[in-house]
């Protein structure tokens, strides 16, 4: 039976006489799909009345594909609660209902580190060349003529390397340069807006030790974070100058249907340290600038969530880093 | 819980297992991959139904079932006689002193990055699933790692144009990793209780 060409309940609670009903509604087929999605969703996390409930299982216990999809949605549904893309709802369901099996919590652990090391993998058009010369040196008898075609294809290889090395590390500085030039921009920047600020009335002096002087000169060091798997071992060590007033980490993000984004920083033991709301993307990266002295060398988790129009929001990624001091 | 039925003194038979078999089907091929497919099933009813012990509910069911063909019953759809049966024996595990609810701070672990403390234990759990993938033929492991990337990250639709390089229909494929991925969930449980 093809599942996707069942009639499917549009907007009122479901029945079964209703989910079995004769005649079907004219929907798009993403439509359908979603509505599907979100029945089983609903099913796996007890959030069904009993008679639905038994209709579905009666349906996906007969009908192979039915049930393939109802496994599939299981796998989407663990695989978005450990990747943070649940709606809070879901995800308070999911941890109240799906996770009272001691099956649903090994289950959760193991995609955890399935899609750890899924995302680690480098896609196969990114193997590097000598990566595809061990390949198929695996896969091939290798007469003896062929090694000596290998050592010449080795000292070439050996030749590429060098000169890829060369230009990663022109990129590598190209890279500090254009970060260097970015904070000098910004430190321009806040000096005009310091300069055109109109004089204002001489506010009370705070009782609070002296803050640096407007005309010091701020250090800032600038961090492109990329997202990791929390339980996947240390962060991304992030190494700290003394004398760094001003800490900017960079976040990669897809902007998609994303109006704004927000950020909280916390412990590796979840101690609050730092959050930022109304933040907004710029040519796909999110700024996040914090002083320096909010983080002292400790494993710091970085929770990224988007905000929609609609004003849901959802977690996007997680950034673990290690915060070093010099 | 008696695989025969409360209070039964009912064991399992050669004969009794191959009438339960040729009433799935008279071909003794298909009547086996029928069983598989019905066992499957009937565990995924008690996991999705959030039983604690999915396979042995299975086995208890398929038993029950089993006994009654054995007494000379007819049953006309076994399929959906083993899913009333089913039914019976989750109602039979809710009254079991196991099945409480865990509350979600009981397991900090999944809410939280693992503590100094539990490293020992996360060890364990990376040692058994690296084992685990090890132990899988290439070809899954590359595919069940190729599967499961983060799409939303790299852009593109892994899983379309990993069944078009296999040749074989979005389903397929769906059908494949999702047996692959419950095969490494089986061998990491395996691991972990040893």
């Amino acid at each position: 039976m093809d599942w996707g060409a069942q009639p499917v309940m549009i907007g009122t609670a479901l029945h079964p006489e209703r989910w079995f009903a004769r005649r079907p509604i004219q929907r798009s087929e993403q439509m359908k799909n979603e509505l599907q999605e979100n029945l089983i969703h609903r099913y796996l996390l007890g959030d069904l009345p009993e008679a639905e409930r038994e209709a579905l299982e009666a349906q996906w216990f007969s009908d192979s594909d039915a049930f393939e999809r109802v496994w599939e949605s299981e796998n989407r549904l663990v695989d978005g609660y450990v990747r943070g893309r649940l709606s809070a709802d879901e995800r308070a369901r999911f941890e109240s209902h799906y996770l009272a099996s001691p099956v649903h919590r090994r289950r959760v652990e193991a995609a955890r580190q399935l899609l750890a090391a899924a995302d680690a993998q480098a896609p196969e058009r990114e193997m590097s060349f000598l990566g595809r010369i061990a390949a198929w040196f695996r896969l091939s008898p290798i007469p003896q003529y062929a090694l000596a075609a290998g050592v010449l294809l080795a000292a070439g290889a050996i030749f590429w390397l060098l000169r890829e090395r060369g230009r990663m590390r022109s990129e590598h500085e190209l890279r500090i340069a254009a970060e260097r030039i970015e904070r000098e921009r910004v430190e321009a920047e806040l000096d005009r807006l310091k300069r055109e600020r109109p004089p204002t009335q001489p506010q009370p002096q705070p009782t609070t030790p002296a803050a640096p002087t407007a005309t010091a000169p701020r250090t800032v060091f600038s961090f492109l974070l990329s997202p990791t798997s929390v339980r996947g071992g240390a962060g991304q060590p992030l190494t700290l100058p003394a004398g760094t007033d001003l800490v900017q980490l960079r976040l990669r993000v897809d902007p998609g249907e994303w109006v704004r984004f927000e950020a909280a920083i916390h412990t590796a033991d979840r101690a609050p340290v730092w959050r930022g709301r109304n933040l907004r993307a710029r040519d796909g990266i999110v700024t996040l600038a914090l002083p320096a002295a909010r983080l002292p060398h400790n494993d710091y988790i970085l929770t990224l969530s988007g905000a929609a129009a609609d004003g849901r929001v959802e977690e996007i990624n997680r950034y673990s880093f290690r915060i070093l001091r010099e | 819980m008696d695989g025969g039925g409360p209070g039964s003194q009912w064991a399992l038979t050669r004969e009794a297992l191959a009438r339960f078999l040729a009433g799935l089907d008279a071909d003794a091929e298909r009547a086996g991959e029928k069983y598989e497919a019905i066992r499957l099933r009937l565990v995924k009813f008690f996991d999705w139904r959030g039983a604690h012990h999915p396979e042995d509910c299975a086995d208890v069911t398929i038993n029950r079932v089993i006994r009654k063909l054995d007494a000379g019953e007819t049953l006309a759809d076994l399929e959906t006689y083993c899913l009333g049966v089913a039914r019976l024996v989750f109602l039979e595990t809710l009254k079991r002193p196991e099945r409480r609810h865990v509350p979600f701070e009981e397991a900090p672990a999944l809410a939280a990055p693992a503590a100094a403390g539990d490293a020992d234990e996360e060890d364990e759990k990376r040692r058994c699933f690296e084992r685990c993938l090890r132990e899988l033929p290439p070809e899954s492991r590359a595919l069940v790692l190729e599967y499961y990337r983060d799409e939303r990250r790299t852009k593109i639709d892994n899983r379309q144009a990993l069944a078009d390089r296999l040749a074989i229909p979005l389903n397929a494929l769906r059908s494949r990793v999702q047996r692959i991925r419950d095969r490494l969930e089986r061998c990491i449980e395996k691991c972990r209780s040893r």
